[in-house]
């Protein structure tokens, strides 16, 4: 918008104010919230001080108990189950891969399998090295696991599904958060980090991975679209704008397409540049350049896209930052 | 050093009603949804603002909920099929038009724009938002913001000297 267009647009939007009777109406919707939440507060509080109560027998109830212990511990026992669970499966992602190394040492031969003992441990000490690898990378996949349902949550949320409001709300509050307090590449590095773990995992552990198949398969699916996604993002940063003094030649050939998008002609063709070069044992498949014209300056934008529209998209977005560069 | 005003929902209709309504108007055209979402956006408040930590927290929060509540609204009238942007005259067939009196022929013509243009020309031009934050607000690529502010200002200046 022009200057001075700015500055009158602002004169008349300060006119606006709210309309005194809904300032009233709203106020009184918002006191009538506020004496829900305190109830409900007050609710979930004697709730607690209940449970409390409940909870001191427990504490002299004897160990025998089973009724009592199922609901007072299930994150202990979760907890006991995982650290249990690692370790015996780590000592016996070690012992298959000794038994392995030393079984192919045997039928190599006595003398054979004499002098390969030390090597067998050296690489049985290994697989349990990378077995704990393994299983630290799988961790951290969960982990990531957990923060990209995070993310879909809040996406859901955002998105205006009616049923949960109180996500919905909390979503944006812890959105917004993150923005503030995390540098937005951090959060980037995280979600990198994650999948080339949880892959590296999974090539190593095979057994593992077959084990816990469901959760991961779950969350493969997640890494992969994230992926796909910083993919498409990192292909949007190869667009490359030339400016050139004189129209190139493949805006004649037969293939080249003309395109308007937003008053701007654009001549777009498939790997054209690279069928220029004098290399044309390569041709670059996927990329797609363009010729256009902008404020009587000529621009050659090269790069790579899915299809047609999408490097279109990309092209114009490109021509008009290099342009206006807001 | 004044002292620092207790941040509740109350105390935020005090500071923030005219930012949220008017950005509610620019959203919706017709006073009856700008009342609607400019109510439901400071009832949300009520169960959100203790986990905010200042009034620049508060107002980010509220112009957030805005448009998604706005974007929601949308969805709902459009069953979802159409992009909910493109085409707000819709919404306005079987409600109240706002219409801006004529001696605000800038807001008439920023009015005219689809809604996604409104958002940003309002944040930029209005509320003195960079691209940036626009972005972070409307959770777009920066880009994108770019890209719909040429276009916004370009429909602009033809909106105002053609009157179409």
């Amino acid at each position: 918008m022009m200057d001075q267009y700015k500055n009158q647009y602002k004169e008349e939007t300060s006119q606006i104010h709210a309309p005194a009777d809904l300032l009233e109406r709203t106020r009184q919707a918002v006191s009538e919230e506020e004496k829900r939440l305190q109830a409900e507060n007050a609710m979930d509080g004697q709730d607690r001080t209940g449970r409390e109560n409940q909870q001191e027998p427990t504490a002299e109830m004897p160990d025998t108990d089973a009724g009592w212990q199922s609901t007072e511990r299930p994150k202990d026992n979760y907890r006991n189950y995982n650290r249990v669970f690692r370790w015996v499966f780590s000592a016996a992602a070690a012992a298959i891969l000794l038994l392995a190394v030393h079984r192919t040492a045997m039928l190599r031969g006595d003398g054979a399998g004499k002098s390969s003992t030390g090597s067998a441990s050296d690489v049985a000490a290994a697989g349990g090295c990378e077995a704990d690898g393994s299983m630290d990378g799988y961790g951290e996949g969960a982990a990531g696991e957990l923060e990209e349902e995070k993310a879909v949550d809040a996406a859901g949320a955002e998105s205006g599904e009616e049923s949960d409001d109180a996500e919905y709300a909390a979503a944006e509050v812890e959105d917004y958060t993150k923005l503030q307090k995390v540098p937005a590449e951090t959060d980037y590095a995280k979600v990198q980090e994650s999948p080339s773990k949880t892959e590296n995992s999974t090539s190593v552990s095979g057994e593992a991975a077959k084990d816990t198949g469901g959760e991961r398969s779950g969350g493969g699916n997640q890494i992969e679209e994230m992926e796909k996604k910083y993919s498409q993002e990192d292909s949007a940063a190869q667009i490359s704008i030339t400016e050139v003094d004189k129209k190139p030649d493949f805006c004649d050939w037969p293939d080249t397409e003309r395109v308007i998008r937003q008053e701007i002609n654009f001549y777009v063709t498939e790997s054209a540049v690279a069928e220029e070069t004098a290399d044309k044992t390569e041709p670059d498949l996927d990329g797609w350049s363009a010729y256009a014209e902008y404020n009587g300056t000529k621009y050659i934008i090269t790069g790579q896209a899915n299809d047609r529209d999408e490097f279109l998209e990309k092209a114009y977005e490109t021509l008009i930052e290099s342009i206006e560069g807001l | 050093m004044a002292k620092e005003e207790q941040i509740t929902a109350q105390a935020a209709i005090d500071r923030y009603a005219d930012m949220v309504y008017r950005l509610a108007l620019s959203q919706m055209k017709n006073t009856t949804d700008a009342d609607d979402l400019f109510q439901e956006v400071f009832v949300r408040l009520v169960r959100h603002v203790q986990d905010l930590e200042s009034w620049e927290h508060v107002k980010a929060w509220l112009i957030r909920v805005t448009i998604n509540c706005a974007k929601k609204h949308y969805e709902q009238y459009w069953n979802r099929n159409v992009d909910y942007m493109e085409e707000p005259e819709r919404v306005a067939d079987t409600e109240e038009i706002y219409e801006p009196p004529e001696e605000h022929p800038v807001r008439e013509a920023v009015q005219k724009l689809p809604p996604k243009y409104r958002l940003v020309i309002h944040l930029y031009y209005y509320e003195e938002f960079s691209v940036a934050e626009i972005a972070r607000l409307t959770e777009q690529k920066e880009s994108t913001v770019k890209s719909q502010m040429h276009r916004a200002r370009e429909m602009l200046k033809q909106i105002l000297e053609t009157g179409k």
